[in-house]
């Protein structure tokens, strides 16, 4: 009864509201800064990793959190991502405290605030001391 | 004042006296406890020596955090000590001992079987073509109770000097330097004159990848102390550049013009101390020794403008380096593999302590020329324990009657058991490796253990065919190049699955107790090193046969520090119960149990050798006591040390016509070695799935190469097939790969150079003339390629 | 109110008695003992510094406890107390100088 055309249209419209809504979606879940540390489960890597460096797609993708990282103590001591964030079968976005006692014993165990990430004080990719 | 923040102030109350105090304080009581225990050890990988605490829960090792409390690394780690412990529970890990049969497949049999298979072959072997018919290839990434033990059996059990160990590839020089420069093996200072110093020279390495945490502390001390000069002198501007204040670019090989240039402007702008020369040292060829017009007269030809022409490196760079150095007040020098594996390695050590007599920068805080070792434990294990064909137990030579004769009864073996004349070093060793239908190969089995010779020496194609026919007994983790060609493979423990001491770079012993137990029927080399002695009638002479790993380990040290402990080297009071106690290891002399271990060597009141009466008498030593400065091992007995004039010399191989480049090759962070643990790591493997060939653009261009072309590199000896990538970090004509990955077409070692040092025998991987050529555009090469099956075969044998 | 962080040092063996001795003062909230239990990591709140000084006395009557170090006090609540006005008669004791000993 109505046209191919009209057909088409909705078509497309629906579409293009599920890509917008996959969209936020994803980008949601990049974006959550949890600082609870209980997270510990892993998520997927939004992309198929391959067999990819982190830094090959990040310092294109996400340029300002990369030249953060690399002008920080983690860049020159060359900390990588991956070392925080594990690969493709083990990655976190917030990187639990167990990671970081690997690195910092000692600041683990005189942690005032164990219930919380270190990164909701230590800002993470600069690592500047506080927020 | 509502009651969370009155909690949380009370909280950092108690947090804050507990660190005050050292108090480890516990996380919140509510949170669960994700290990059972911690338990103390040494890290696996590099020379640096980080002290890590490894996390146990039911019996599985689930954590590895650093030892804060521990002198290298103040409980920081670089991402391979952090991901270590996921290499032990790797399913490739071997777990039987395997038989190689005659279809070429392995076939698994119990460990008697295995054995007694190689005992009654090195029986044989021995009774058929003489005791040095065998031989042991080690490494300095075994336990040092391990090569001690192994060591014993050959030295003292069959009488044979075959024995050598990886080392030899990577720091015989350093050994050769600082043993005709002061007399004995080893640094002067330790890691500690780092923050003390006011000038750091790192030469010859790249410390932010291949040393990460001693960079991370020269990094700290430079953001804490802008005034610290950083000089770095390498023919690649690395990631270490990142903090340097001058770079000097040197062609591969030309250096030692370099440091003679630097030399010259210290003496030409009398920035030398002449007393410290005139008191501690004296100037030397080898033979003759000269006075210090000499000196300067022959480095005065070394013009920073001819030097520059030389080696490409700018003559005011040299001329501010040669300032910096000299007046810093305080200046020390780090180097590694970019010195020592060079036909040139011993010179070019000798020529950087020469910078360092002449300015008076060594024996005092913040001064040293400090060799970086590049195993955990080619210190400890190896050079200490004499576990190299020339040496005995407290670095002393085989050829030296007196030792020879104090081990044989410290050993209690018949006088002469010990050969006089020292074995094959490691590259003649290989060269002389073959099968029993090979006449001209003396050598006719090996037993090799925690090293990959197969991947590792230069010039492979030479030496593969004499593996493949001798009788190779082979123990390790993995699957590796070395496994594909041996007979028997004999599954080894890991380092947290046995224990054991680890001696670093600085001096340092540690002591890594066992943690769990070892996978399916590894087991430690120790247990395999009694148990083939006690099946060679020689249980006498190695008589820790104990399954209880440590209580091995505890035995073999206490015989290894028995012998030393009269020696420059003693350990005698790095008793096992005190290092289990001890938070940071302990720095050798440590001459008895209330000593705390010696920061600096040849300084009256910090070096406990100028008061051993044990070692005065058996070495007939007249130390005085007034000096500030005293080198006591000098050979002629005058406390000095060497300042040698070594002529120019370059590399073996420069660029022609037909191989008109440079290729150098090296290390990346992530990963180790020959890549057969890290590689098997996801996160390491990710960061370098293979290798490749860094290319200046200017290069590129001219051979119309784009980042990711495969390229064909070839020298001399063989070639390597590898994924371009394009750097502007380096001088044109200077090709980088790194030596990490096992795949046929990429084990860059085909193409490096076995030529050898003179003096230490070391080769110079680090530099062969070669060409390219482009083969393709790119292909997927990021296999992350690891030997997974141990029955697969080595391509082309 | 002040807090105090404090280490109790106390004598060889007494951890369990001196514990359940400190549980009978509620200011004093213990966190954690050294690894040779001769040293006890405590948060003590009081409501004035003689108060607090008073309690360490008490304290350290007991013959277990050898001694009570403070590392570190939190006063911000008296600071504002000042602040406002409403502390007087702040008293400077401890900053006089002592009458000498006569040997």
């Amino acid at each position: 009864m109505y046209s191919k055309n009209f057909y088409f249209s909705v078509l497309l419209i629906f579409c293009t509201a599920l890509f917008i809504s996959a969209c936020a979606v994803n980008s949601q879940n990049v974006s959550e800064k949890s600082t609870d540390v209980k997270m510990k489960k892993t998520v997927e890597h939004p992309v198929d990793m391959g067999n990819k460096d982190c830094s090959e797609c990040h310092s294109e993708m996400t340029p300002d959190l990369y030249k953060e990282w690399e002008k920080s103590m983690h860049g020159f001591a060359m900390v990588k991502c991956q070392v925080c964030h594990g690969s493709q079968d083990n990655f976190v976005v917030a990187t639990p405290n167990e990671t970081c006692r690997g690195c910092h014993p000692k600041e683990y165990s005189h942690n005032p605030k164990p219930e919380k990430s270190c990164s909701s004080c230590h800002l993470e990719h600069s690592f500047a001391y506080h927020k | 004042m509502n009651v969370t923040r009155r909690n949380f102030i009370k909280l950092s109350a108690a947090a804050a006296t507990a660190a005050s105090v050292g108090i480890n304080f516990p996380k919140n009581a509510k949170a669960r406890e994700d290990v059972d225990k911690w338990v103390k050890g040494a890290c696996r990988f590099c020379g640096t020596g980080c002290g890590v605490y490894v996390g146990v829960k039911n019996g599985k090792a689930v954590a590895i955090k650093g030892n804060p409390d521990a002198k290298t690394n103040f409980g920081f780690l670089c991402v391979k000590g952090f991901l270590a412990y996921k290499v032990m529970y790797h399913p490739d890990r071997l777990k039987y001992p395997m038989i190689r049969q005659k279809d070429g497949n392995f076939k698994r049999v119990s460990w008697d079987k295995a054995l007694d298979h190689v005992a009654d072959k090195f029986k044989y072997l021995q009774n058929k073509y003489g005791k040095d018919a065998v031989a042991y290839y080690g490494s300095g990434q075994c336990m040092t109770e391990e090569s001690y033990t192994f060591n014993k059996l050959w030295k003292g059990g069959f009488g044979s000097n075959m024995v050598e160990g990886n080392p030899r590839l990577c720091m015989a020089s350093a050994v050769g330097g600082y043993v005709s420069t002061f007399g004995s093996d080893e640094p002067v200072g330790s890691y500690a004159d780092i923050e003390k110093s006011k000038c750091i020279f790192l030469v010859g390495s790249n410390t932010s990848e291949c040393h990460p945490i001693i960079f991370r502390r020269v990094m700290r001390h430079k953001l804490n102390n802008p005034d610290v000069k950083i000089i770095v002198c390498e023919p690649r501007k690395t990631n270490t550049a990142k903090i340097a204040d001058l770079w000097l670019p040197v062609d591969p090989g030309t250096d030692l013009a370099v440091f003679h240039s630097m030399a010259r402007e210290i003496i030409k702008n009398n920035w030398h101390n002449e007393d410290f020369i005139k008191n501690n040292a004296r100037i030397t060829d080898g033979k003759n020794t000269y006075d210090f017009k000499k000196y300067a007269d022959f480095v005065d030809q070394f013009t920073p403008e001819k030097v520059e022409k030389l080696t490409r490196c700018p003559a005011e760079n040299i001329r501010k380096a040669a300032e910096w150095f000299a007046n810093s007040g305080a200046t020390y020098t780090m180097w590694t593999m970019g010195l020592n594996q060079r036909i040139r390695g011993v010179w070019a050590n000798n020529l950087i302590h020469n910078l360092h007599l002449i300015t008076g920068n060594i024996a005092k805080p913040g001064a040293d020329s400090f060799s970086l070792t590049g195993q955990p434990n080619a210190c400890g294990g190896v050079r200490e324990t004499g576990s190299l064909c020339h040496l005995l137990p407290g670095t002393k030579p085989v050829a030296n009657d007196m030792w020879r004769s104090y081990v044989e009864k410290a050993w209690q073996i018949p006088k002469d058991t010990i050969d006089a004349k020292p074995g094959f070093h490691t590259m003649k060793m290989f060269d002389n490796l073959g099968g029993e239908n090979n006449p001209d190969k003396p050598i006719k089995g090996m037993l090799t253990s925690t090293t990959n010779p197969a991947q590792s020496l230069p010039n492979l194609n030479k030496y593969l065919e004499g593996m493949k026919n001798a009788f190779l007994v082979v123990l390790d983790i993995f699957p590796t190049r070395t496994t594909q060609l041996a007979d028997v493979v004999l599954p080894a423990a890991f380092i947290y699955e046995k224990g054991g001491v680890f001696g670093c770079s600085e001096r340092r012993s540690q002591l890594t107790e066992k943690c769990i137990n070892p996978p399916g029927e590894a087991k430690p080399d120790i247990w395999i090193a009694a148990q083939l002695a006690k099946r060679m009638g020689l249980e006498k002479l190695i008589p820790w046969n104990d399954d209880d790993s440590m209580i091995a380990n505890e035995k073999a040290w206490t015989d290894y520090i028995t012998v030393t402990k009269d020696t420059e080297h003693t350990l005698w009071g790095a008793k096992y119960d005190r290092l289990k106690k001890e938070p940071a290891g302990l720095q050798w002399p440590c001459p008895s149990i209330e000593h705390p271990g010696t920061y600096k060597r040849y300084v009256p009141g910090m070096d406990p050798m100028f008061n051993h009466e044990g070692f005065k008498k058996l070495f007939n030593k007249e130390i005085p006591s007034d000096e500030k400065v005293y080198f006591y091992m000098d050979k002629k007995g005058e406390g000095k040390a060497n300042i040698f004039l070594r002529p120019y010399a370059g590399p073996a191989e420069t660029p022609s016509v037909e191989y008109p480049f440079y290729l150098t090759t090296g290390r990346v962070i992530e990963q180790w070695h020959t890549g057969t643990m890290t590689m098997r790591v996801p996160e390491i493997a990710r960061a370098h799935p293979n290798g490749y060939l860094e290319i200046h653009p200017d290069d590129a261009k001219k051979y119309n190469i784009t980042s990711g072309d495969m390229i064909k590199v070839t020298s001399k000896r063989g070639s390597s097939i590898l994924p371009a990538v394009i750097v502007k970090n380096s001088m044109p004509g200077i090709l980088f790969v790194p030596w990490h990955d096992q795949h046929i077409d990429r084990m860059i070692n085909f193409v490096c150079n076995d030529a050898v040092d003179k003096g230490s025998k070391e080769p110079e991987f680090k530099i062969a003339a070669v060409k390219i050529e482009r083969i393709s555009g790119p292909k997927n090469v990021a296999d992350r390629y690891v030997i997974e099956d141990i029955n697969s075969a080595f391509p082309g044998l | 109110m002040i807090f105090s962080g404090s280490l109790v040092t106390i004598k060889e063996n007494t951890l369990d008695d001196v514990k359940e001795f400190l549980k009978g003062y509620p200011q004093v909230e213990i966190y954690t003992s050294s690894e040779d239990n001769q040293n006890i990591v405590v948060a003590i709140e009081a409501e004035s510094d003689e108060k607090l000084e008073e309690l360490c006395n008490t304290l350290s009557s007991n013959e277990n406890i050898i001694n009570i170090a403070h590392h570190y006090f939190h006063f911000e609540e008296e600071v504002e107390q000042i602040e406002k006005g409403n502390k007087k008669n702040i008293s400077l004791k401890g900053f006089g100088k002592k009458k000498k000993k006569h040997l």
